[in-house]
């Protein structure tokens, strides 16, 4: 839970959303237009936020926000 | 060059944002420069500077994540295109995206972006910069992000040329248009200089006024007591046509670009050449290029870089060309109000002088209180003038020995607004 929250957190700062506007299951790249500078933003801030290594392919314009959460609670728990 | 003509304007500048509010302003003679407060600099021998402080009231446009992506010299060009476009009542819908250019001048690139980036390279590596780095700092970076932000894709370019940037780029998009490769050009430029760093590089420059204690005193040009100008930020940016089709549209026609020179002194990689023989050139050939007589122009707005050569070989430059009649020509520096915005400087000087045209009234040099028995001219001190203004030039000179004239003719007949 603290994962979702926190990466809808990022996301939506990268985007100036706020986290509720986050549909978990879009596509960054379509429902908000997310372009390929921003995804590697994205990743940074996320490795940052969750102290782990990220690939460029985990945090895509094609990724969810459930697929990037999906794969930091992964490494997380790793 | 021949019926092309300014038809709308969009200025950004520490008098004020729009072209009343910056008329407003300038035209009173007062001073807007004021101690820098971005950042501490306390240990600059020069620490003054013209600032903008109004542009978020302008900014709604532009989403905040779009601003965070991008330099504050970007920022300030999109806020100047988009008042020029708003002033020339232009539509871009109803214009083709391929035929619309884009042509700036600029200077310093956008260093408050990249300034920070670099500090968190150093203290953090590479994983610390920004990945928006790559397309925040670079020169040309306000002319990706106007033609991104509105699909505009004709021919384009950016021009570096030290303080001459904007008054070439409006050259030379004025050129595209007379061979009719474009229908419609955004022209002007852009400088954001007040960063530690920037402001360390235009100190080492060596041409900045240390009059730290008088702010509204430091930019004298053509005083005896100058010691150099003051940097500014801002935008100036203008849409350029041809007459046919801006009177085809009901345009406003504000003015038409009649001629453009510049070259070198091939001097000094800093000062001027001393006697301005190669300004006098420029101006002799761009009055030839206008075909304006000697006696048919009624204002020049100078350089005014207020240096001991600068202000001199301006002066001698003038003198050179127009003999006598030198001294009756109104030949003023507003630019000692607000500061020098360097590459954006040009574009600025001809909204200036567009609006000086359509007021009858001529903007001031100010903080002129002691002859220089070598600047001997009309630099029209410290008061604006009512005087019609049919005819103009603006200089623009850079470091290296750069000369850049343009010559202007009055087309608005409209009221005086």
């Amino acid at each position: 839970m603290a994962v979702a929250q926190g990466v809808k957190e990022v996301i939506a700062e990268t985007l100036s959303m706020k986290p509720e506007e986050i549909d978990v299951n879009a596509k960054l790249s379509e429902a908000y237009d997310l372009d390929s500078t921003e995804a590697v933003d994205l990743r940074v801030a996320l490795e940052k936020k969750f102290g782990i290594k990220l690939e460029n392919a985990e945090v895509a314009k094609q990724s969810t926000t459930q697929d990037i959460i999906n794969v930091i609670t992964t490494k997380s728990a790793a | 060059m021949k019926d092309i003509v300014i038809t709308g304007m969009g200025v950004v500048a520490p008098p004020g944002t729009g072209k009343a509010n910056f008329w407003r302003h300038i035209r009173k003679g007062q001073s807007f420069i004021s101690p820098i407060t971005r950042f501490d600099a306390s240990l600059y021998p020069s620490r003054l500077a013209g600032q903008v402080k109004e542009i978020e009231d302008y900014s709604q446009s532009f989403s905040p994540r779009l601003l965070k992506k991008i330099d504050l010299f970007s920022h300030l060009a999109l806020v100047a295109s988009e008042l020029a476009l708003k002033d020339g009542n232009i539509d871009l819908k109803d214009f083709d995206l391929k035929r619309t250019g884009i042509f700036m001048g600029n200077a310093i690139g956008g260093w408050l972006f990249a300034e920070t980036e670099l500090r968190d390279l150093y203290l953090e590596g590479r994983e610390g910069v920004s990945p928006f780095m790559a397309s925040a700092w670079f020169p040309a970076a306000p002319q990706g992000q106007i033609s991104i932000f509105y699909g505009i894709k004709g021919y384009s370019k950016t021009l570096i040329s030290d303080r001459a940037g904007s008054l070439m780029a409006i050259a030379y998009g004025a050129r595209i248009l007379q061979n009719k490769k474009l229908d419609l050009v955004l022209a002007g430029g852009m400088e954001a200089p007040v960063t530690p760093y920037a402001l360390l590089c235009c100190n080492t420059y060596g041409f900045l006024s240390t009059s730290n204690g008088k702010p509204h005193a430091a930019y004298r040009p053509f005083d005896q007591k100058r010691d150099g100008f003051v940097i500014a930020e801002g935008s100036g940016i203008m849409t350029l046509e041809r007459l046919e089709d801006a009177q085809r549209r009901k345009a406003p026609v504000y003015a038409r670009i009649c001629g453009f020179q510049t070259n070198c002194d091939g001097y000094d990689r800093i000062d001027m050449e001393p006697e301005g023989r190669f300004l006098a050139k420029a101006i002799e050939d761009v009055l030839k290029e206008a075909g304006f007589s000697k006696d048919s122009v009624d204002y020049i707005c100078a350089d005014g870089v207020a240096t001991p050569a600068g202000d001199i070989s301006e002066t001698k430059a003038i003198k050179k060309v127009f003999g006598q009649r030198a001294q009756e020509i109104p030949f003023s520096a507003p630019k000692s109000m607000f500061g020098n915005l360097l590459g954006a400087q040009g574009s600025v000087d001809v909204i200036t002088t567009v609006l000086s045209m359509m007021h009858d009234t001529v903007c001031p040099t100010i903080n002129y209180e002691n002859a220089d028995p070598e600047c001997d001219l009309d630099y029209v001190p410290n008061k604006a003038r009512q005087h019609a203004i049919k005819r103009a030039l603006v200089i623009s000179r850079g470091r290296g020995g750069i000369n850049a004239v343009m010559a202007l003719e009055k087309m608005w007949e409209g009221p005086k607004h």
